[in-house]
């Protein structure tokens, strides 16, 4: 399973030459990411955050839950996208100021979707082996 | 006549330039810096220097900082 998700991880890096690095969160836990370990900790809490502050906004503007961000700042780019069912995954990404956000954001929902597609198929298979 | 044309040439060139610093000062748009898109496909886009975009700016300055990235 991991394995998988890692291959749906490293092919979202060879594909996009806009993302720099990138951590992909699964609920409580980290199933990739090309960031130094001792950054690990910190990009969780603020992927929390930047989901928090958009669902707030969402709350606000009586829209459903934030899917996607895009910040622009001094340093470069923050990316973020997440699966907003409950135990979902999220991804957050930087990359440099001249991105191409569409591109960016369409490769960070391919790697969720290939990511959950490999958790699917893992759990689909240790179900069969229980019924089994 | 040449020195008319000549005259005009540098009026010309020298409200070419006005205008020009003009826009780029003045009257280009802002592009937003943060951009929210939401489940139900609405969006939100806001400048970065105002204050409902602070929070997203600093997170993500704090992200930039920890994960410098080769611009």
């Amino acid at each position: 399973m991991k394995e998988e998700v890692q291959a749906a991880f490293s092919e979202m890096l060879d594909i996009s030459t806009d993302i720099d690095r990138a951590v992909l969160l699964g609920p409580g836990e980290i199933l990739a990411s090309n960031m130094a370990p001792e950054a690990h900790d910190a990009a969780v809490a603020q992927a929390e955050e930047l989901i928090r502050l958009g669902d707030l906004r969402a709350t606000e503007m009586c829209s459903q839950p934030l899917t996607q961000l895009v910040v622009e700042a001094a340093g470069g780019m923050v990316f973020l996208a997440r699966e907003t069912a409950p135990g979902g995954m999220a991804i957050l990404a930087t990359g440099k100021k001249s991105s191409r956000v569409g591109l960016v954001l369409y490769d960070l929902k391919t790697c969720l979707r290939d990511a959950r597609e490999a958790l699917s198929v893992e759990s689909a298979e240790v179900q069969g082996c229980e019924e089994a | 006549m040449k020195p008319v044309v000549k005259a005009l040439g540098v009026v010309t060139l020298l409200g070419s330039m006005a205008a020009g610093g003009y826009y780029f000062l003045v009257m280009r748009p802002r592009k937003p810096q943060v951009e929210l898109y939401f489940d139900d496909g609405s969006m939100l886009a806001m400048p970065g220097n105002t204050a409902e975009a602070e929070p997203f700016m600093s997170v993500a300055a704090e992200i930039l900082a920890a994960n410098p990235v080769a611009n």
